[in-house]
């Protein structure tokens, strides 16, 4: 072989020309229904890009001695009622003369339908789901809610799993997902309006709220920041998010998400407003404030002594979990006065034969904390556990074993990582884990001075961020009905008569005064 | 926007504001003072700053714009350099007593960053801040002086009028120049959420005060720590309990509220030199002027790099401070709430 001839190999490669931008297409003009059977389908061919889209179904048919299509989206309607409840009376129908009244009234056996000219309003109900009747003659079409959507089934929520309480969780269907909200909340206050999000996508979003709770300000708000979203696909919660939230480049989230309809019901009650989108598992709740985030819903369900318990462990669990690391080296590297000369001899003995600064010591630990938690989220679950096992017991007892780094520092990392595990919200979790690295840094560079610098930062930024206009610290610092002592010490159901005072609530009491009247 | 705050959030701005110094140093001590004294030197001060207060509210002393400006002047001076010298204080005490081999540029830079993070929160912010920090600050200093006591000196609480009568009255007077930063409650009821409220704020913010200083002002003539001057009174009390067998010496928890309380004092004033100056010469978009104040602020305190000429400026400086607390809350004080 001549080397000099050599050629390489080569695979056609796709280059994106940054040079020029595509064509932008003109902008749909949506007319009316038209008498024309013909003009009608080509329209409809025009709009939806057919044949190329091919999961659009036109069926074709004569009825009455007319022309006369439907129009739907497989595998978003129902075709077996379709065939039952239109195809089947209007096709077996003699060559009578017919009318739109006749097939609305008498013909077609649905019980929701609408009569729509508009091919706007058309077009959002086939992307709905519904199917679309056009019958030559006549300037309108029939609208059938014919959606049947598929779906997982009802299942335990994942992230915020309880003992007491349901085990119901929200599923990827906003209808479903209404739908349980409504179950919970039989109220005809109880509004749900459906606005669609993404120029593209078009994804439907309901906005819940109580008519008679609300303040109408908030839901002003709500929409005007919905209606002025620019962007063309939004399919999660966690985009909708981004796109609505006060403070885009702060640590700490601004809505709360769940994915229990107890939790979202119970929010509706309390004067807030619950966004469900199609296609997430998750509700959204605005507005909240950090002692929300800090609650979960069973400290509700259980008698209130063990509530208040429970709610001081997770506590501790949270505060220790974003600084007992930077505590741990500030007292090390700067307050060893503290420690009793006794601990401090074990302490010094254990990190002996360690060759790193605790510091490095404690990020490489927390590092690879974080790593295998990342990694047992991404795996399948069964090899999720052998994953957590492997990281624990084999990797951190390894590392002691080298002398890569000291037991007190495994414990450490230990408790802050079950301390993270109870904080109730996923998203804040997030935020928690964040800011430690920030706090083991100040504890490293200047001890509890830089430690209390950073906490005094972190509570400004607290202070001074909100949550759909109502700041994310409201509830911890006035000396309104709810307060820090609310918060830690929240009272027994039966007693909480008032409602959030920041919410500005239509109604400010939830209950009587005396809920008990039994009791009086 | 919406500025306003509510009654408790603006009752721990004004106990934010006179109180945090204390954790820098008691600003008035002399070894002939009895406990029983102190309690009456700040019941005088306290008096005399709530009745000034009070007249401030009822009576109108029309003053011309040009005037006006020359008193905001003498006032944004006054406070740029009786704020820098506390700052420069705190950070020599910061240095001295936790931080030796770290320079006072670094305290004074990471110090600065957490000032300006404050004053950036706004008054909502600040209110919130100092609503959510404040008791638990002056919750847990009580906590922590109170297993002292078991080495103070009780029998120091008498004579009841310590060196005289006379002298606790002069002392008393005296003891406003700690309270200059009264001045600043007269811009708070712009801020207030209603002016029925006002009454209501005076009192519970004096009271507060008045107590935890006649705590600190016993506590430091019992304890006998008063005449030292590097490092907090405070400090130094606690630095001689051992309550548990765990920790072997509690005064490492307190550099936390030590910092926590002075960053709040620093910012509150920082805001309202900002606030003062905004209003005065209308500028309707004055977060830009934050960092140029906490600056000065800080360089104030650091022109002269030798804590013997700060400690004697500070005690020229609080010999006359004084009359801004009886003239100035007579010219600044806001009646109209906006």
């Amino acid at each position: 072989m001549n080397i000099f001839k050599f050629k390489p190999i080569t695979h056609k490669t796709f280059e994106f020309k940054q040079e020029k931008s595509p064509e932008v297409l003109p902008k749909t003009e949506y007319r009316k229904v038209s008498a024309s059977q013909k003009e009608n389908l080509k329209l409809i061919k025009e709009y939806f890009t057919l044949p190329q889209n091919s999961d659009i179904k036109i069926r074709e048919f004569k009825t009455g001695g007319k022309d006369a299509f439907l129009v739907f989206i497989e595998n978003m309607a129902d075709t077996e009622l379709i065939d039952k409840t239109v195809l089947a009376p209007l096709m077996l129908i003699d060559n009578t003369d017919i009318s739109l009244s006749k097939i609305k009234n008498t013909l077609i056996v649905h019980n929701q339908l609408s009569l729509i000219d508009d091919f706007k309003d058309i077009l959002k109900n086939i992307n709905l789901g519904d199917c679309v009747l056009f019958v030559d003659g006549m300037e309108s079409a029939i609208s059938l809610d014919v959606k049947n959507w598929l779906t997982r089934g009802i299942e335990p929520p994942v992230a915020e799993s309880v003992i007491y309480g349901p085990h119901e969780g929200f599923s990827e269907n906003f209808k479903t997902n209404v739908a349980m909200i409504r179950k919970s909340i039989r109220n005809e206050n109880l509004i749900c309006e459906t606005v669609f999000l993404g120029k593209v996508s078009q994804t439907p979003l309901s906005i819940m709220y109580m008519k008679n709770i609300l303040n109408p300000a908030l839901l002003k708000e709500i929409h005007y920041r919905l209606e002025n979203i620019g962007a063309d696909y939004i399919t999660q919660t966690g985009e909708l998010e981004q796109f609505i939230e006060d403070s885009t480049f702060s640590l700490v989230p601004q809505m709360l998400t769940t994915e229990r309809p107890d939790k979202a019901a119970t929010s509706l009650i309390e004067g807030k407003i619950v966004l469900i989108l199609q296609g997430s598992p998750f509700a959204l709740i605005l507005p909240v404030t950090i002692s929300e985030f800090l609650t979960t819903v069973e400290d509700k369900y259980i008698r209130f002594p063990f509530a208040i318990l429970m709610k001081t462990i997770r506590l501790l669990g949270i505060i220790s979990s974003v600084l007992l690391s930077g505590l741990y080296i500030a007292v090390v590297n700067f307050h060893q006065e503290m420690i009793p000369p006794g601990l401090l001899l074990s302490l010094e003995a254990a990190r002996e034969a360690v060759p790193f600064s605790a510091l490095v010591e404690l990020l490489l630990m927390e590092i690879a904390f974080d790593i295998i938690r990342e990694a047992s989220i991404r795996v399948p679950s069964p090899i999720g556990s052998t994953l957590g096992i492997i990281g624990g017991l084999i990797v951190g007892q390894a590392a002691v074993s080298a002398n890569l780094v000291s037991p007190i520092a495994i414990i450490i990392v230990a408790i802050t990582g079950i301390g993270s595990f109870a904080t109730p919200n996923y998203a804040l979790n997030f935020s928690f884990r964040f800011s430690r690295y920030f706090y083991i840094i100040a504890g490293a560079v200047g001890g509890f001075f830089a430690v209390a610098v950073l906490m005094f930062i972190n509570a400004c930024h607290l202070c001074s961020i909100k949550s759909a206009g109502i700041p994310l610290f409201t509830s911890l610092s006035t000396n309104s009905s709810q307060n820090i002592w609310d918060f830690l010490f929240p009272k027994p159901i039966y007693k909480r008569e008032i409602r959030h005072a920041f919410l500005n609530a239509r109604l400010k009491k939830t209950q009587d005064n005396i809920s008990r009247g039994w009791d009086k | 926007m919406n500025y306003k705050i509510n009654t408790f959030e603006a009752v721990m701005i004004i106990v934010t504001l006179l109180c945090t110094k204390l954790f820098i140093a008691y600003p008035l001590f002399e070894p002939s003072f009895s406990g029983f004294q102190i309690i009456l030197i700040n019941l005088v001060s306290f008096v005399t700053a709530f009745i000034l207060l009070i007249l401030s509210s009822k009576f109108k002393f029309k003053v011309c714009h040009a005037l006006k400006g020359i008193f905001v002047t003498i006032l944004l001076i006054i406070t740029v350099v009786f704020t820098g010298v506390n700052f420069s204080k705190y950070v020599f005490s910061l240095k001295w007593s936790l931080l030796n081999q770290t320079p006072e540029s670094f305290i004074s830079l990471i110090l600065l960053a957490g000032i300006i993070f404050g004053v950036f929160s706004g008054i909502k912010g600040l209110g919130r801040l100092c609503g959510f920090f404040m008791p638990v600050i002056l919750t847990t200093t009580i906590i922590l002086i109170i297993p002292a006591f078991g080495q103070f000196d009780f029998i120091n609480m008498f004579p009841l009028v310590g060196s005289g009568l006379k002298e606790t009255f002069i002392f008393g007077l005296y003891m406003l120049s700690s309270l200059w930063e009264i001045v600043f409650i007269c811009f708070i009821p712009s801020f207030l959420k209603d002016k029925v409220r006002l009454n209501k704020v005076l009192k519970h913010s004096l009271f507060i005060s008045f107590l935890f200083y006649c705590f600190v002002g016993v506590s430091v003539v019992l304890s006998q720590t008063g005449n030292a001057s590097e490092y907090s009174e405070i400090f130094k009390i606690i630095r001689t309990i051992n309550p548990l067998n765990f920790m072997e010496r509690p005064d490492s928890v307190f550099y936390i509220l030590y910092v926590l309380a002075l960053l709040l004092y620093f910012s509150t004033v920082v805001f309202f030199m900002k606030h003062i100056f905004t209003e005065y010469f209308e500028i309707e978009y004055s977060d830009e002027l934050i960092l140029p104040f906490a600056l000065l602020t800080a360089q104030a305190g650091f022109t002269v790099l030798d804590y013997t000429y700060i400690k004697s400026l500070y005690d020229i400086l609080f010999k006359g401070m004084w009359i801004i607390t009886l003239l100035f809350p007579l010219l600044f004080y806001r009646r109209k709430i906006k």
